[in-house]
Order: structure tokens, then sequence, then C-alpha cells
């Protein structure tokens, strides 16, 4: 029967004699009837009504419980409360006795706290057969020979309190076994059923028809009664009937402890003959319910009871030895276990005793490892995926290298990967099993792989990809696919299958800003090879791109929202064409064509292919690519480096183009310099007729080129007539170039020789001019000073009435009444009739003021800045030394000139000629009304009257001076300006050549009265030997 | 747990035809490649629902030795149905089904359902058993019959197919506990029910 048993062990250890004897002393020859246990006390009861209560230090206590026997009792688990039934007196008199044995009587005995009568009054007197006692202290039940069951309620301490009644339907075959479950369930079992009894109800169900003998019931697990037949164990609950454990033998007790069921068996004898001689033998059997094997097993003498206490087996045999079952750690039970390969069941109880989960992964390991050593590789490995995120996982990977283990590692892995333990390499290692193992028989396990979408095998799909690439570019291409790896995707499509166009499909599905990414990392190779279709897609990218699979309409835009449409620069994608020009081109003008704004880069590299292609193409299509290079050239809108374009059109030799953009940047002179290279001095001299107003240089720089004699009298009359240059610099050039001849230039020079010779004329006329000129001046002087003037005038020029007294006369021959004059003139210094109109600024600031504005004005500063200096503007300002001593005014009659200069002298500034109108006025007055109507003494009427005329002709002396002089340098100005490169209007000279002194006029009727003096008179206090200074700081205005 | 019915089934077959894994299945749906010998009877249990109700299925699990045979005999009464298993890769097994269906029936109720199973029938090449062989036993005794092969989907529409065949077809006779039950949870149906049970086990 061995083979229908459960597994056998040995998980105890049986030490003999445990309690020294002390028992066996105790009891001395009596024999234990019934034992019981509980709150940390063993109590053995025995024939002669004493029991013994035995501590765990094996101190035994006893007392005398009744007078006769005791058949039951029961301690109670959590307090120091014991139940007896037991017989006083002779005759069927069960009584019960509760004990509490904290608490002690008179004698030292444990109190007796409650006494009655066991068998109901209104029952026959029956031997009591079964006791079970509630652990709540308030149930008590009694089960007696006839069937019958009494069930007390109540507290079962007190004497006096409580309830009993009889249970009905419990049969009338003794009862063996009572057990309560919880507090409103009975178990009874009797020699032929088992029932179960709802206390509330009062009703009894029988659950089996089939009942056990005393002792062999056992509740287990606080809600199971188990019953012990002969040839099995069955399990009830309160609903019915659970599971049997068939085990044969003869049952005499069963005993429940923590999950194991200890059952106590009368050995067989298999020597039928002399049993009586030899001793009767008990076997003990201890069941682990929960993992279904034996724990122990072991054969001992006659056994009188079964103690289940301090944690542990204890068996007191016939002999009263105790034995004690010590269960082994679980350490130990494993060892054993392992010793005999039961790795299986070494887990089984290592996980029913929670045994920690590392302790577990090594069982799992160690049962592995013994499966791997026997060979079976599958079985191991599924010892292996428990030890998954304990166990390293090259352990066992390790194990399983070879080709021929390829499954179980599959297997392995992919839990591995299950779980979430898995690393690249791990599932570098997975695909590559893969791919071996589809290799070697077809499984398409890749393909499974690949495919499942759910991603239930949880791996990094760029380490998949990357493995399954180097085996299946397919395979790959559509795990890349299945997870979204565009990137993976395209490298793929583009460098392993060359499969640009899908590729480029690819791309189009894409969202803009994959695509946009996408196009910019792998344009370049797909323009290479799909010219056409991935400018077609660069051209959308730039514009308005959609995934080709979205609807042309979405939802979004039908509800009215629009949204910016996303575009690339097309500045990104340039590059790529690299030397596909053409693309470029028509990508570009699709580009420029739609009306969104480009950047210069774009412009720029549209010119410049356009050129390319220009220089490449043949001369038809030269034209068309002209007309579009200009046209993009011209357009107001293109939006082009004009420095980077006018680079490459000098490179590539774009004529066309380099001289629209010199055009626009205003470099005439190239433009000119380049038809010159090119030798079209037509269209040269074209630019300069265009230009030449600006900028004069230009035709210079024809002359220079030179010109094709064809040209020369174009340039030559322009030059002349803008007197460019100087005729004999001209000369000099024209000279240079050995292919003219003089018939070329014969007109120019012959006007040039012309117009010097009437400026030749014209200055020799004028030099007589100012000869006479001069010599009137000189009579004139000679006339003042030496000859009186007279004023004979006898009417007023103001009223023309006659002249009466008082009158003011001027030395130009006006004479007023003075109250005339008073009236009529302004400034009492000048004669109303001789003032010119055109008044001086008279003071300084006002000349800093009106050179600035004639420095902004004149185009040419530098004239204007030059003719100052002729002036002497700049020069420092010469205070002419104080004369001695002023002149008496006694002395001015005799003197008058002498005494004026020091006068003004004196006065020299601003306020100068008041003070010498003061005292001109001062004499006049004294003539006058000294002299009365006397001819005014000589020098008296010559210092007055030329007061004002004074003025006025000094500043013509000095205009004309000033004329004269840079009439005079000109020409020298001039051959130095020509030869230095600078532009230099011509207008004051032309000015001065044309007489465009205004006061020419005045000059020559004006008679200098001090050109003689200044000459003659070496006089250093004479004032107007310094003239020329004086008036060049106060007046430098006069022009 | 509250429950609306209990049904009892009993596995039986000789050993080692997977009995105890079908029941592991179905309590655990999970497989278990090695299991010990069954030493007398397990059982498990387990809820469904049908149509909203809960539904206890308990299932005994015997020992196919002939040792035991007097242990489990005892577990056919009260079943509502029985699941005889052989296994198609061992002919003996099928050569038994005679006994044991002569054991089910004396020992049960009459109108048990019995449902033949061929078990391990992913074992495709060990077969032995044909399947037409099973059909025609099962035609033969008047038997529900199928062969499992996903193991797991198999419990299902056994456990779905027994279940219909006891509610619809012999639902009050069906079982005494799951009548009282249903007496239990509603009152006024079940009162009809018992009367009709009462009166069929008169007639009969």
């Amino acid at each position: 029967m061995a083979f229908l048993e459960w597994r056998r062990f040995a998980f105890f250890d049986v030490h003999k004699n445990i309690d020294n004897g002390k028992i066996a002393e105790c009891l001395q020859d009596t024999h234990v009837t019934v034992a019981t246990s509980g709150n940390n006390h063993v109590v053995l009861c025995d024939l002669t009504g004493w029991a013994h209560l035995i501590s765990r230090t094996w101190e035994i206590t006893s007392f005398k419980a009744y007078e006769l026997i005791i058949t039951h009792a029961q301690q109670l688990p959590h307090d120091p409360l014991l139940v007896t039934i037991g017989e006083d007196e002779a005759g069927v008199t069960p009584l019960i006795k509760v004990w509490d044995w904290s608490r002690v009587d008179r004698h030292g005995n444990p109190k007796c706290v409650k006494t009655s009568r066991a068998v109901p009054s209104h029952m026959f007197p029956t031997p009591a057969t079964a006791l079970a006692v509630h652990e709540n202290k308030n149930l008590l039940a009694v089960g007696f020979q006839d069937g019958s069951v009494a069930l007390f309620r109540g507290d079962i301490s007190r004497q006096r309190s409580g309830k009993m009644k009889t249970l009905s339907d419990t049969g009338s075959s003794p009862i063996t076994g009572l057990a309560f479950k919880d507090a409103d369930k009975l178990f009874v079992v009797s020699r032929s059923s088992v029932m179960v009894c709802c206390l509330n109800s009062d009703r009894c169900t029988v659950l089996d028809s089939m009942g056990a003998v005393a002792g062999c019931s056992v509740l287990a697990d606080r809600h199971r009664l188990t019953v012990a037949t002969s040839e099995a164990i069955y399990c009830y609950t309160t609903e019915g009937r659970g599971p049997c454990y068939a085990l044969e033998g003869e049952k005499l007790r069963l005993n429940w402890f923590r999950s194991y069921l200890v059952i106590t068996t009368s050995e067989t004898s298999t020597k039928p003959s002399n049993s009586s001689t030899t001793p009767k033998s008990h076997h003990v059997t201890i069941l682990d319910i929960q993992n279904k094997f034996i724990v122990f097993s072991k054969t001992f003498e006659e056994i009188d009871a079964v103690l289940t206490e301090w944690g542990s087996f204890y068996i007191l045999t016939k002999n009263k030895e105790m034995i004690y079952l010590d269960e082994k750690d679980l350490q130990s039970k494993l060892s054993l276990l392992f010793k005999k390969n039961l790795y299986d069941v070494a887990i089984r109880i290592a996980s029913s005793q929670h045994y920690d989960a590392e302790g577990l992964t090594e069982i799992y390991k160690q049962y592995g490892d013994h499966l791997y050593s026997k060979g079976d590789f599958k079985g191991a490995i599924y010892q292996y995926v428990k030890t998954i995120g304990w166990l390293e996982t090259s352990y066992v990977i390790r194990k399983y290298l070879e080709p021929r283990h390829l499954e179980p590692l599959i297997q392995y892995l992919e839990e591995l990967h299950k779980k979430g333990y898995a690393t690249e390499d791990h599932t570098t290692l997975l695909l590559t099993c893969y791919v071996k193992i589809d290799q070697h028989d077809q499984q398409g396990k890749l393909k499974l792989f690949i495919n499942s979408k759910d991603k239930a095998i949880d791996f990094d799909v760029d380490v998949a990809i990357k493995v399954v690439r180097q085996v299946s570019v397919d395979d790959a291409l559509s795990l890349a696919a299945n997870h979204n790896r565009h990137d993976w995707f395209l490298k793929m499509m583009i460098e392993d299958k060359k499969e640009y166009k899908q590729a480029l499909d690819y791309i189009a599905e894409l969202e803009f800003d994959d695509a946009d990414c996408y196009m910019k990392k792998y344009g370049h190779k797909l323009i290479q090879h799909e010219p056409d279709e991935s400018t077609d897609l660069l051209k959308l990218l730039c514009t308005d791109y959609k995934p080709r699979s979205r609807p042309l309409v979405d939802e979004s835009s039908l509800a009215g929202r629009y949204k910016e449409p996303d575009r690339s620069f097309p500045d990104d994608f340039i590059h790529m064409f690299l030397s596909n020009s053409e693309r470029l081109i028509t990508f570009l003008e699709h580009m420029i064509s739609t009306d969104i704004k480009c950047s210069t880069l774009v412009y720029d590299a549209l010119i410049e292919h356009y050129i390319h292609v220009w220089a490449k193409s043949t001369d038809i299509e030269k034209q068309t690519y002209e007309q579009k290079i200009l046209g993009v050239l011209k357009d107001p809108q293109s939006n082009y480096d004009k420095d980077h374009t006018l680079i490459i059109c000098q490179m590539l030799g774009f004529k066309a183009g380099i001289l629209h953009l010199y055009e626009e940047k205003k470099l005439w002179r190239a433009q000119v310099s380049l038809h010159l290279r090119s030798g079209e001095a037509e269209k040269a001299l074209a630019v300069c007729r265009r230009r030449g107003d600006a900028c004069p240089r230009l035709w210079l720089d024809v002359l220079w080129a030179p010109p094709p004699p064809s040209c020369l009298p174009d340039l030559l009359q322009v030059i002349a007539a803008e007197k460019l240059m100087s005729p004999i610099l001209v000369i000099d050039c024209l000279a240079s170039t050995p292919t003219y001849t003089l018939g070329d230039v014969r007109k120019y020079l012959m006007d040039v020789l012309k117009s010097e010779d009437e400026v030749i004329t014209r200055e020799q006329e004028l030099a007589t001019k100012y000869a006479s000129e001069i010599e009137k001046m000189k009579a004139h002087i000679q006339v003042i000073q030496n000859e009186p003037v007279t004023f004979q005038s006898s009417r007023c020029a103001a009223c023309n009435r006659q002249l009466e007294l008082p009158t003011v006369h001027f030395l130009c021959q006006h004479s007023y009444h003075q109250d005339c004059f008073q009236t009529y003139s302004e400034s009492e210094r000048e004669c109303p009739a001789c003032a010119s109109p055109a008044r001086r600024p008279d003071s300084l600031p006002h000349a800093a003021e009106a050179l600035h504005s004639r420095l902004q004005q004149q185009h040419d500063p530098f004239a204007v800045v030059s003719e100052y200096f002729g002036r002497g503007l700049f020069n420092k300002v010469t205070v002419v030394t104080e004369p001695p001593s002023p002149s008496p005014p006694q002395s001015a009659p005799a003197q008058p000139a002498q005494a004026a200069a020091p006068t003004s002298i004196l006065n020299y500034g601003p306020g100068a000629e008041a003070k010498l109108r003061l005292q001109e006025g001062q004499s006049k007055q004294l003539y006058v009304s000294t002299a009365a109507k006397q001819m005014a003494p000589k020098g008296s009427s010559v210092v007055p009257v030329p007061e004002g005329r004074m003025r006025v002709l000094e500043q013509q002396q000095y205009s004309s001076s000033l004329e004269a002089n840079m009439t005079r340098l000109e020409p020298v100005h001039e051959i130095k300006r020509d030869k230095v490169p600078l532009r230099i209007s011509p207008t004051p000279i032309s000015g001065a050549i044309s007489n465009g002194n205004p006061f020419e006029d005045t000059y020559d009727e004006a008679k200098n009265p001090f050109a003689e003096e200044e000459e003659e008179d070496t006089d250093p206090t004479n004032p107007f030997a310094e003239n020329d200074d004086y008036d060049k700081n106060l007046n430098p205005f006069a022009s | 747990m509250a429950y609306a019915y209990l049904f009892k089934y009993i596995i039986i077959g000789d050993t080692g035809v997977g009995k105890s894994c079908l029941l592991l299945q179905f309590t655990d749906k999970r497989f278990q490649p090695v299991h010990d010998l069954t030493i007398g009877v397990e059982f498990g249990a387990r809820m469904i629902t049908i149509d909203g109700k809960q539904i206890k299925l308990q299932i005994w699990d015997t020992a196919g030795q002939e040792a035991f045979r007097s242990i489990t005999r005892s577990y056919y009464r009260g079943a509502a149905g029985a699941l005889l298993v052989y296994d198609i890769t061992r002919r003996d097994t099928f050569n038994h089904l005679t006994t044991w269906l002569e054991d089910a029936r004396q020992h049960s109720n009459s109108n048990m359902v019995i449902m033949l199973i061929g078990n391990k029938s992913d074992l495709e090449s060990r077969r032995e058993v044909k399947k037409e062989e099973g059909e025609a036993f099962a035609r033969e005794h008047g038997l529900v019959f199928m062969e499992t092969f996903k193991r797991e989907c198999l419990i299902l529409t056994m456990r779905r197919m027994a279940l219909r065949s006891v509610l619809s077809t012999r639902r009050q006779e069906a079982l005494a506990p799951a009548v009282r039950v249903l007496a239990v949870q509603r009152a006024g149906a079940a009162v009809r029910c018992c009367a009709a049970h009462t009166e069929r086990a008169k007639r009969g």
C-alpha cells in the first residue's frame, strides 16, 4: 500500500524521556484515562479520580477531583479552567465539575467553581461519552451513551447560572465526539453518523451516515471536522462533506496541531501467534494536510495520550514515558528535501510557511540546477523563470548558450521581458535566438514577435530593430513601422533596401514635424536618387504640407478654426541639392512663386544656381536663363544679397548680372571699366552719358582707358565743355596712345586753343583796364590830397529844396538839411543817398554763421574755404600797436586826415566808425561854424567826405584783389587738381573767369583813395597801411 | 458567500487520466504538469455567475485507483453530474469506461448528467482512442461528449454545457440542495419548485 500513500518525510526528531520520569513517578501504577492541555499546562487524569496539572517545567500539581474516576476532561486553551466529568459515587451519576486552578481552596487544591449533574433531570441516567467546551466559557456540551446530547448555556465558572437543554434528532448510537464550530454550530459524531447541529435553530443535519469511535474526530483548523474511520479520514464542513484521505488502519486517536493531523493507529501485528505476549504497539502518523504529505511516521509502544502543547507534540506511552516530537526548523527540512532532490516539495513547504522570496528563489535555483544536471533543460527553465528578479540572469543564460538549448533560452528570455527585467542585451540575445531558431525550423517566431503590436513582450524596440536589421531587413522594417520608429525605418529603407521611393512615400505619410525632420536628415540621399519625387515633397513641405493619409479637409478646419499650416524653411533643404542645380531651381522657383516670404538664402541660392546653369548651358538656353536671372534680380521683392550675387556673377562671368548689380549699387565707374575691359567703348560712353552728370569722373575714366578714336570727339567735347581736365593733361593722355591721329583730336585742340586765346585776350583787356583805373585813382587821390573839396550843392539831397543852415555835408557831394538828414538817415554815419542797399552784416558771429551756411549750401565747400583763406580770414588777427598819443582835435583843421587816422586806430573796433563820425560831425560843425561859408580847408574837407565811400571802396578793392589773385592762380590750381583725382566744383573758377565779381562795376568808377597811400605812406601809424587786416576781420562778407 | 444554486459534480475515471488536472484547472485556472497521486477524494469549488445569479460549483475529484473505489463510491451520492474521463493516449482507460459508468449509475441519482471527456487531446501524436469512438460511446450511453484540447477553454465549455443541461432539462429534479437554497433565496418560486419536485417524486 505504500505507493498509495502520500510521500513520507521525517520532519520530527524524537526525544525520549523528556520529563526525566517525573510523570511516571507521579502516576505510579495507575493509568491515564484522559489527557488534555491548554493555557500552557497539560492535564492528565487517572483512574483513581486524581488530576495532575503539569507545567512546562514538569512541575506537577495533583489533586483529587473525584472520588472514583475522571472520564472526560477539557482544559480551556486560554483560561485556567478545567472542565471534567467524573463520578464521585458508584452508579451512573456523571458529574460535571469546573475547576479554576488559578485559585485554591482551603486544602490548597484548585478551587472547584461549579458542580452539576451531567445528565439532565428528565433523562435516564446514562454514562457520558463526550465533552466539548466552547472557548467563550458559555457553552458546554455533553454527549451520552444513548445518543443524546445535553447542551449547557451560561457561564460555566459559576455555580448557579445557565440553562440546560437536550438536542433533538441526534440519533441513538453513542456519541463519540463533540466539537463546537463558532458559537452556533456543533459537530456531533456518533458511532453511526456525523451531524452538525445548529444551536440557534436546534436542528441537526446529518452530514454522513457513518460514524467513528471515540477520540477519532477532531476539529481541524477551527472549522473542519476531521473524522477517522478504519479506511480513510474524512473531512466535513458545516455544509457537507469535504475531501477525504485514504489511510488504512484502525484509528485510535486523532489530534490536530497547527496544520498537522496526528493520527494514532494501532499496529496490526503481522505475527498473529503470540499476540498476547508481545506488547501492543501504536503507530503515529503526522499528516501535513495542506501540502499533502506525511511528515512523520513511527511506531511506538502503546500510547496513552498525544498532547499538543508548548508548540509541539508530546506522546505519553502506556509506560508513562513522555516522548517529545521536536519539529525540525525549516532550513533543516529543506536541506533534507534537497538531499533527496525533492525540490518541488521544498518549494511547497517553503511557500506554505511564508518563506521569504529570496530563500524561495534559492530553492528554485537549486531545483533548476538539479533538473539541468539531470538533463531536463525545459523543466529547469521553468524553475529558472521563477528566479527572475533575484537571480543573476547571466547565471541562467550561460547554461543555455548551446544551440540545442535555444527553446528554453527563448522561454527564459521571453519571461524576462514580460517581467520587465530585460536589458538591451537580453533583447538582443532573444532576437538572435529567434533568428537562429527561424533559420533552423522556420517557426516564424521572429515574425510573431515583431508583429505583436500590443507589445505582449516588453522590449527595447530600438535594440530589437538593430538586431533584426542585421538578419532580415524586411522584418526590421515592419518592426520599425509597427512601433513608429520612423528614423529606423527610413534609415533601413534608404541604406539597406535602397527603396528611395518607398522611403519618400513613408515620409509623406508622417506628421509635419517628423516629415520635416526626416527630410532634413535623409533629403540629400533621396534627392540624389529620386530627384523628382523628393523635390515635389519638399515643395509640399515648404508650402502647405499635410500627411498624405489625412483627409483634405479635417474636422478642425471644417469647424472654422484655421490653423496656420506648418511650413519648413526652404533654406534647410537647399544644401541637399548640392550638384543638382536643375532640381534646386525648380524647387526654389516654386518657393518664390508662392506668396511666402523667402529668405535671402533662397534667392541667393536660386540666383547662384541659375548662373551655374547658365554658365553650363548652350547659347539658346542662355538667353532664357539670362531672362530668368534678370527677372529675379530686377524683382523688387527679391531679397538677395547683392554683394554675394555680384561675386557669383563675377566668378562665372555673368555680365548682364554684373552690370545690373553695378547699376543697382551705383558703381558706374566699375560699370564703365567693365565695358572698357570688354572693349565696348560705346556702351561705356552710354553709361557716361547717362550718369555723367552725377559723376563726371566717368568721362575721364573713359579717356584714360583709352577709348577707340571713334569715341574721342564726344569724349573730348564733354571734357572740354565741363572742363574736367586741363588740356595739357588731355593731350598727355592722348599722346600715350599711339593709335590716335591728330585728326581725332584736331577739333578739340582747336577749340581749346581758341578758348585759351579768348581768355588771354580778355585778361589782357582787364589788365589794361585795371591799369587805367589805377591811373585814375592815383589822379583822384592826388586831387583829394592836394585840392579842396567844394560843397556847393544848393539843394538838400533829401527834400530837394534850398539848403538852409544847419546843413550836413558828405564827401560824396551830398548835402542835407540837418532835419532832413535826421529824418531820412537810418544812422547818422552815412549818407542816406549813398547807403548801400545791401546792408553789411555788422558783427563777427554773423560772419561765422554765414560761413557755415555757405559751407552747407555750396556744393564745393573746399572752394569756399579756400576763398576764405585767400581773404586771410583764418589768419591770426594782428592788432596794430597803439600809436604814441592821440592827436589833439585842435590840429584837425590842419591835418584832418592825419588827425582822423589816429582816432580811428585808437577806436579800432566795432564802434570805431561811430566815433569817427562823431569827430567828423564835431569837426564839420566846427568848420562850418568857424569857416562859415568859406571854402572848407583842404584837409578838413578831405577827411569827412570819403567816409561812406571809403568803406565801399575798401571792400571793392579787397574783393577785386582777391578775385584777381585767384584768377591769377587759377591755372596752376587746375593742373594740380586734375592730376589728383579729386572732384572739384568748377563754379568758383568759372565764376572768376566769367567776371562774377559783383563790384566790378563800382570798382570801375570808384577811386581807391588808399591805393596810392598804401604805397607812399610808410608811416607805421597810418591806419590804412593795415587796412586789409582791419577789413578782413570786420567785414569779410562783402560778397 | 451567498449563492443561488449549488451543484456538485464528480470527476471519475481511471487513474492517471488527468482528473486532478481538470479540477485544478477548473478551480485555479492553472496547469500543473506534475501531480501527485490523489489519495482519497479532493474537492474544489468555484463560483460562477449565470444570468446574474451566483452559482457555486463543487467538483469532487476522486482517486482513480481501484483500492479507493469503496471510498469514492460514497461521493456519487448527491452529485448533479459526473465527468467521466478517459485518456485518449491509453486505450485501457477507454475500455474501463463501462465499469465506471455502471458504478456511477448504480450509486447516484438516476437523473445525473454524465459527460464523457477524452482528456489529453493535446498529445495527438500518442493518440490511441479515436475521437469517433468516444463520440460513438457517448451516443450509445446518452452522454455529453467532448475532447479537451485547450484546457481552459475546454473547462469553460464543459462547465457551461453541464450547467445548461442541468438547468434546462432537469432543473427541479436535479438537486435537492440547489432547490433548497433556491427556496431560501427566492421564496415564492422556490415553493413551486419544491412542490413540483415532491409531486414528481411521488409519481416516480
